[in-house]
């Protein structure tokens, strides 16, 4: 079929929206917010109902035309690009609030409403949206449930996963399935947790019911700094092993703070080595005791200066340095690179040892504003995408920064997905049969493979490209199998 | 030579003639009456993966088993060939309280996992029924979990890491051991509650909290069914540090003190709810909660009685084991766990209650009331209890809850949909059964929509 009459037949579902098209639009959806791989779809169509959705699929899969389904464009993997030329469904126009039900601390959204939209909706009832992703202004909710999207206080709330209750999905058939509901545990498989971070390779999420929660009675915010981020890194370590868990442990490193200070002004101190950002919430009554034993373990570990936001905008500013950090590194470098790696938590001070390495070998500046009370770190690698050479060596210092994370028995994301970026890297954790198993899960959703097709797993025959290492283990086990087989069938 | 017993030579040479059970012997693992003709009870991974190869070559049927204390739950099997215990993999192979996370393999049992990060101060955060026999690796098959859930989650909230045995004797892996990931697809939410169904489950990776300063427990005596919405939205919306919240009636309440032989408020509703904190944070916490309650216009009275440790220990390990001991208590009746939104869980006591008026008998009835689980017990004064069931099923439905009956005689489960009517999404479930277990082997049957 020629591309005329595509974009009559996609016009025809969608209107009256508009279908876009031409070379010079396509240009904001060749890629998503990781700008290092690019792709221009065919088309992008807006739809603004589910039955539009059905249609849209129904006719790209009639022409055998791969399409992915796009949120607010904030992922950091590129699960967003249409390989191949595909068609780009743009899901922002279906962005209403279907139902607040307070008394069962539910919601009901379409997945193009705004993460934040929903906490502001709620807030006057006292609710809340609990996973804040620092894009939250900007990104969805069906983008954050294709992602399993975290944030800053995930580390005490729990990700995207835990907050989703049920899906009602377009799969790529065509077919709408509702998945999971209102009440908890429905009997059955789990698809609702399964399909939460598929990245958007098992079908189109149409609906979202999503748990709300209880605004905190009392929130309170301190600011640590210290000399060095090894004394950051052990406090960390301190705070947890005092059995608190605080709402949210961030760090930034010097680089970080400095950016972040020239954007905000929130009064950081700039000559400290890292500061530690942490956030106790819930009941006021204890909240005193806690914030004091917090204190004293920032001092145990050589704290410079505890800070403590004295109200509301001192809190607001303070978070408004860490939510929009990322933007403020772009006034250290024409371009950066993120990083969303795991690590032990005990690992950390290793971990930004082993970082500030990379940074040195290969002569490029990282800076490191992470979520340190759950190990998920966020290296951005500063580099000058007009510089070859530079460009080259980002790529090898963000595969040393993986090799990394998984050395030191992390995973390769925790809140930004896999997507086109780093499927590449997936045998580096999972053997070819662990790899099988997604691959079998992803055909009962999606047999023709045109949904959001190139994302999360390398190909069958792509598992044994590259440095692809083996489970120990599993090597061992698989030998002993056959041993135990051998003497069986001899036996028998 | 049958080819059963071409099978037990072949498991035997894997697994010890000491740890394969044959003929009568097998009678312990019966699943709802039908005894295995073989129980394997392999040492190690490799001796697993043997069995499973083993069993799929000559094509017989696997059923995984932990504990055994929730085997009741699900479809009679038609045949059982091999069950496969679990029971010697109870390693725990890492545990740094420092990450707060534990991996050990799936035949671990909660109990000797708690007494494992008592001392560290920590503890996973999952309370279901049995805990002294339940594996961790049951636990995830059949998605248990108890009154903590409100504060901690389930299963799918705790679980990062899982490995699995396929039939084919492959083993896989999914997750990691870090507490937060996105890497490749969340397959240990597909295994959670898949009740054996897919793969067997050996090895999980567990995010842990730590022990509570201090915890108090509160019962609310509740005399008019209409307060008890009012109340149930008070206390979710007040701020505590609320882990327990469960609302008995008078029938289960007087089955608990007789089971415990301990005193408990009588009254036709009771209110347990748990708080944590320093002793100083809970009693604030108890002292505002009956202020609050108080305050709230009610029909008839609401009072708050704080529970001593002497009450208060015995009563939630006696709620914890009510969907096992209100079945054992009771052999002619069903038990179903029945999911509900919060708002309806008043509403489910008034139908149950008015039901069972009707029938002129008196029926428990608990909820997990912050997250809209219930339970109920059914029985009947002489109507078979499948009618029982469908006056169950019709409120249910009413209430457009799902329903699962945990326990029933297998006469009763042979003629009711024990996971009730499948949703629209039950084609992909059976797909999903398709591709992990093409011949239908493992756990045939018992699952919901005959999976």
């Amino acid at each position: 079929m020629d591309k005329h009459t595509l974009l009559q037949e996609l016009a025809a579902i969608v209107a009256p929206m508009p279908v876009l098209s031409a070379p010079e639009e396509m240009l904001v959806y060749e890629c998503d917010g990781h700008t290092l791989d690019k792709a221009s779809p065919i088309a992008v169509a807006f739809p603004t109902s589910t039955e539009q959705v059905v249609a849209l699929v129904k006719l790209a899969s009639t022409h055998h035309l791969p399409f992915v389904a796009r949120g607010a464009g904030t992922g950091l993997s590129g699960g967003a690009l249409a390989l191949d030329g595909g068609l780009v469904i743009e899901m922002n126009r279906m962005n209403k609030i279907l139902e607040l039900d307070y008394v069962n601390q539910r919601a009901v959204v379409q997945p193009g409403l705004v993460n934040l939209h929903l906490s502001l909706a709620a807030a006057d009832a006292g609710y809340y949206y609990a996973p804040d992703p620092s894009s939250q202004g900007a990104c969805t909710i069906g983008g954050n449930v294709a992602e399993n999207s975290g944030g800053p206080h995930t580390l005490k709330y729990g990700v995207t996963t835990n907050h989703v209750l049920g899906l009602k999905v377009v799969l790529p058939t065509g077919d709408i399935v509702h998945l999971g509901g209102p009440s908890l545990d429905t009997p059955g498989y789990d698809l609702t947790g399964l399909f939460v971070g598929s990245e958007g390779t098992f079908g189109i999420v149409t609906e979202i019911t999503v748990r709300l929660m209880r605004k905190p009675e009392a929130v309170k915010t301190i600011l640590g700094s210290f000399a060095t981020i090894d004394d950051a890194s052990n406090t960390v370590s301190g705070i947890i092993a005092a059995g608190i868990v605080p709402a949210a442990l961030e760090m930034m490193d010097n680089l970080t703070i400095q950016a972040v200070e020239a954007a905000t002004g929130a009064g950081l101190p700039l000559d400290a080595g890292a500061v530690l950002l942490i956030e106790l919430d819930g009941i006021a009554a204890g909240m005193e005791e806690d914030a004091a034993r917090i204190a004293e373990v920032c001092n145990q570990h050589g704290c410079l200066n505890v800070r403590v936001a004295k109200d509301e905008a001192e809190r607001a500013l303070l978070w408004k340095g860490r939510k929009e950090a990322f933007g403020a590194i772009g006034r250290l470098t024409p371009n950066y690179y993120t990083h969303d790696g795991v690590i032990p938590r005990t690992r950390l001070p290793e971990a930004l040892q082993r970082l500030l390495a990379i940074s040195h070998k290969h002569n490029l500046r990282i800076a490191n504003v992470f979520h340190a009370g759950d190990g998920n770190l966020h290296p951005l690698v500063l580099y000058n995408e007009k510089d070859a050479d530079e460009l080259e060596r980002t790529h090898q210092a963000g595969e040393d920064i993986l090799r990394t994370c998984v050395e030191l028995g992390g995973v390769l994301s925790g809140e930004h997905g896999i997507g086109l970026e780093k499927k590449n890297c997936m045998p580096w954790l999972f053997s070819d049969d662990d790899l099988e198993v997604m691959h079998a899960v992803r055909r009962v959703f999606n047999p023709d493979n045109l949904c959001n097709p190139g994302k999360v797993i390398p190909l069958p025959s792509r598992c044994r490209c590259g440095a692809v290492t083996h489970e120990p283990d599993a090597a061992a086990t698989q030998e002993a199998v056959a041993a135990a087989l051998k003497d069986a069938h001899v036996r028998s | 030579m049958s080819a059963h017993d071409r099978l037990a030579a072949a498991l035997e040479s894997v697994v010890g003639a000491e740890w394969l059970l044959t003929d009568t012997a097998t009678a312990d693992y019966a699943i709802d009456g039908v005894s295995p003709r073989l129980v394997a009870v392999p040492a190690d991974e490799a001796q697993i993966a043997a069995v499973l190869q083993l069993a799929d070559e000559h094509r017989m049927t696997v059923f995984p088993h932990g504990g055994g204390s929730h085997m009741a739950l699900g479809n009679c099997p038609a045949s059982v060939d091999v069950v496969l215990s679990l029971r010697r993999l109870q390693s725990q192979l890492a545990y740094e309280p420092g990450d707060m996370t534990t991996t050990v393999q799936a035949g671990m049992r909660l109990a000797d996992l708690q007494h494992t990060l008592r001392p560290n101060g920590q503890f996973l955060a999952l309370d279901p029924s049995a805990a002294a026999t339940t594996t961790v690796g049951g636990i995830v098959a059949a998605n248990l979990s108890g009154p903590r859930r409100l504060l901690y989650g389930s299963a799918r909230d705790l679980l990062l890491g899982i490995a699995v045995m396929g039939m084919n004797g492959k083993r896989t892996q999914a997750g990691g051991r870090v507490v937060k990931n996105v890497t490749g697809y969340d397959l240990n939410k597909l295994y959670i509650g898949s009740l054996g169904t897919l793969a067997v489950i050996v090895e999980l990776t567990w995010k842990v909290h730590p022990l509570p300063p201090g915890e108090l427990t509160i019962a609310v005596r509740v005399t008019h069914h209409e307060d008890l919405l009012p109340i149930l939205q008070r206390l979710l919306q007040m701020p505590l540090r609320l882990n327990s919240l469960v609302l008995l009636n008078a029938a289960t309440v007087h089955e608990l003190a007789a089971q415990l032989d301990i005193t408990l408020i009588d009254a036709a509703y009771v209110l347990v709810l748990r708080v944590e904190g320093s002793s100083q944070v809970t009693s604030h916490q108890a002292h505002r909660l009956s202020e609050s309650l108080q305050h709230l216009p009610l029909c008839g009275a609401a009072t708050p009685q704080t529970c001593d440790e002497a009450t208060s220990e015995p009563l939630w390990r006696g709620i914890e084991e009510l969907p096992l001991s209100l079945a054992a208590a009771e052999p002619d009746c069903a038990v179903s766990k029945i999911s509900l939104r919060i708002s309806e869980v008043p509403d489910f006591f008034y139908d149950m209650q008015t039901a069972a008026s009707a029938s002129g008998v008196s029926w428990p009835v608990f909820a997990h009331a912050g997250n809209g689980i219930a339970y109920v017990r059914l029985t009947s004064n002489g109507e078979p209890i499948l009618n029982q069931i469908r006056t169950l099923d019709a409120s249910v439905t009413r209430l457009h809850g799902r329903r699962v009956i945990e326990y029933a005689p297998v006469a009763v489960k042979h003629q009711c949909e024990v996971w009730g009517t499948p949703g629209d999404d039950f084609a992909l479930m059976r797909a999903i059964k398709t591709s992990f277990d093409p011949h239908n082997r493992l756990n045939p049957g018992r699952f919901i929509g005959g999976l």
